[in-house]
C-alpha cells in the first residue's frame, strides 16, 4: 500500500513509454525521480526528468473533492551538498522554468549543510474554494532534521475547482555556495499532491 | 477523495424523493448539501441541519470503528463571507444543541479579521480516547482567512466516553461574527464536517 504521503496526483509522464505490447494489459510506467545539479548560487526550478526544458510541474486536477475541503502537497527526497552551503528550498504556484514567472507560496527557511546526504521533506497543507477564489494553507517540514515551523502560505487568487488543472506547482532550490567543483545535487522521489 | 474528509459525518434526516432510489435502481446515499448558516447580529450561533433548521448540525462519531484508542480526526472546512469590516471566531463543541450553553467547548479560533471578503477556512481536531479512561482528549489547529490556529490541547478533556457507545460522540460547529447585522451579514458555510 503506497504511504499516506504520496498523494493521488503528481507529475505528468512527458513521453509514450508506457504502451503496452499485444495482448499485455497496460501498466502506468512509473516517473523516474527529478534531479537538479547546481553549480552555482543561483536559485533553480527544478527542471522534468524526461525533459529539461520544462519545469517539474504538480499539477492538481479538478473535481476531486478538494472543493473547500483540505489537501495536501508532499515533496521528498535527499539532498547531497560538498560544501558548507545553505539551502533553500521556494514551492511556487506556476509551471515554468523562470523563477519570476511562477507566484511564490512558500519560502523554506535556509538549512546548513555541510558535505553531506540528508533526506528532506516539504509539506503544504491547502485549501481552496470557488466562491472567494483563494487558495490558503500552511507548509511545514524538514531538511537535514531541522524542523520547519508551521507558517502561513502566500495566498493565491482565481481559484476554481472547474479550471483544469486547478493549480500547478514547482520547486525551486538555492544553495548558497554551490559551484562547478562544489555542486548541490537534489533528488526528488516524491512530488504529489492531493 | 482527500484525506481530510473522514468516514463519519452528518446524518441526512429526510426521506425525501431525492435520496429514494427508484425501481429496479441501486440505491446510493445521498451527498450532504453544505450547511449554511447567515448571521444577522453578533450572537454567536450554532450551524442547523441543512435540511432541519430546528436542530443542530451534528457530526456523529459511530462506535467500533477502530478508534479504540486509536488517534483519529475531525475536520470541518468551507467559506465564509462577510458584507462589512469584522471578526470571524469558529468554534467546535461536543454536544447536539443548538443552544450554545448546552455544549461543551473543544475548541476555538482567535477573532480574525475578515472584512468585507470571502475566504476559505478549516478546523482540525486530532482526537484519541479509550474506554477504559473512560476520557478523550486531543488538540485543534486550523486555518481562517489564512491566520493559523495554533495549534492546542481541547478545552476540555471528554469523560464518559466509551466506544460501545452509540453514537461515541457528537460535535457540533459554531460561528460569532463581530459586527454583522441584519442588513450586513456575514454567511458562514460548511461544506466538509467530518470525523473518523
Amino acid at each position: 500500500m503506497p504511504s499516506l504521503w504520496a498523494r493521488p496526483n503528481g507529475p505528468v509522464n512527458q513521453f509514450a513509454v508506457n504502451q503496452a505490447a499485444f495482448n499485455q494489459q497496460a501498466a502506468v510506467t512509473p516517473l523516474m525521480p527529478a534531479t537538479l545539479v547546481l553549480l552555482t548560487a543561483a536559485e533553480a526550478v527544478v527542471p522534468h526528468p524526461q525533459n529539461s526544458a520544462q519545469a517539474y510541474v504538480v499539477p492538481l486536477s479538478p473535481n476531486q473533492g478538494n472543493e473547500a475541503s483540505p489537501f495536501d502537497l508532499v515533496i521528498s527526497g535527499y539532498l547531497v551538498s560538498t560544501t558548507n552551503s545553505a539551502m533553500t528550498f521556494k514551492l511556487y504556484s506556476g509551471k515554468s522554468l523562470t523563477v519570476a514567472a511562477n507566484s511564490l507560496m512558500a519560502s523554506f527557511t535556509a538549512v546548513t549543510q555541510n558535505n553531506i546526504t540528508c533526506p528532506f521533506e516539504l509539506h503544504a497543507h491547502l485549501l481552496y474554494d470557488s466562491v472567494s477564489g483563494k487558495m490558503h494553507g500552511y507548509f511545514d517540514g524538514m531538511v537535514n532534521f531541522t524542523l520547519q515551523a508551521k507558517t502561513a502560505i502566500t495566498a493565491q487568487t482565481g481559484m476554481n475547482d472547474n479550471n483544469n488543472p486547478v493549480a500547478n506547482f514547482v520547486l525551486s532550490l538555492t544553495s548558497s555556495l554551490a559551484a562547478a567543483t562544489t555542486p548541490t545535487t537534489l533528488v526528488i522521489r516524491n512530488f504529489t499532491v492531493g | 477523495m482527500s484525506l481530510w474528509q473522514r468516514p463519519n459525518g452528518p446524518q441526512s434526516i429526510a426521506a425525501s424523493p431525492t435520496s429514494q432510489a427508484g425501481l429496479n435502481v441501486q440505491g446510493a446515499p445521498v451527498a450532504m448539501p453544505p450547511a449554511t448558516l447567515v448571521l444577522g447580529g453578533t450572537t454567536e450561533t450554532v450551524v442547523a441541519h441543512p435540511q432541519n433548521s430546528a436542530i443542530a448540525y451534528v457530526c456523529i462519531l459511530s462506535p467500533n470503528q477502530g478508534n479504540e484508542q486509536v488517534p483519529f480526526d475531525l475536520v470541518a472546512s468551507g467559506y465564509v463571507t462577510t458584507t462589512n469590516t469584522t471578526n470571524i471566531t469558529i468554534k467546535i463543541y461536543s454536544g447536539t444543541s443548538l443552544t450554545v450553553g448546552s455544549d461543551t467547548l473543544l475548541g476555538a479560533s482567535s477573532a480574525v479579521a475578515v472584512n468585507t471578503a470571502k475566504c476559505p477556512w478549516e478546523v482540525h481536531l486530532h482526537l484519541i480516547y479509550d474506554s477504559v479512561s473512560g476520557k478523550m482528549q486531543g488538540y485543534i489547529e486550523g486555518l481562517l482567512n489564512n491566520t493559523l490556529i495554533t495549534k492546542a490541547a481541547i478545552s476540555a478533556t471528554l469523560t464518559g466516553i466509551n466506544d460501545l457507545n452509540n453514537p461515541v460522540a457528537n460535535f457540533v460547529i459554531s460561528c460569532t461574527s463581530s459586527a454583522s447585522t441584519g442588513p450586513l451579514p456575514a454567511t458562514f458555510v460548511v461544506k466538509n464536517f467530518t470525523v473518523g
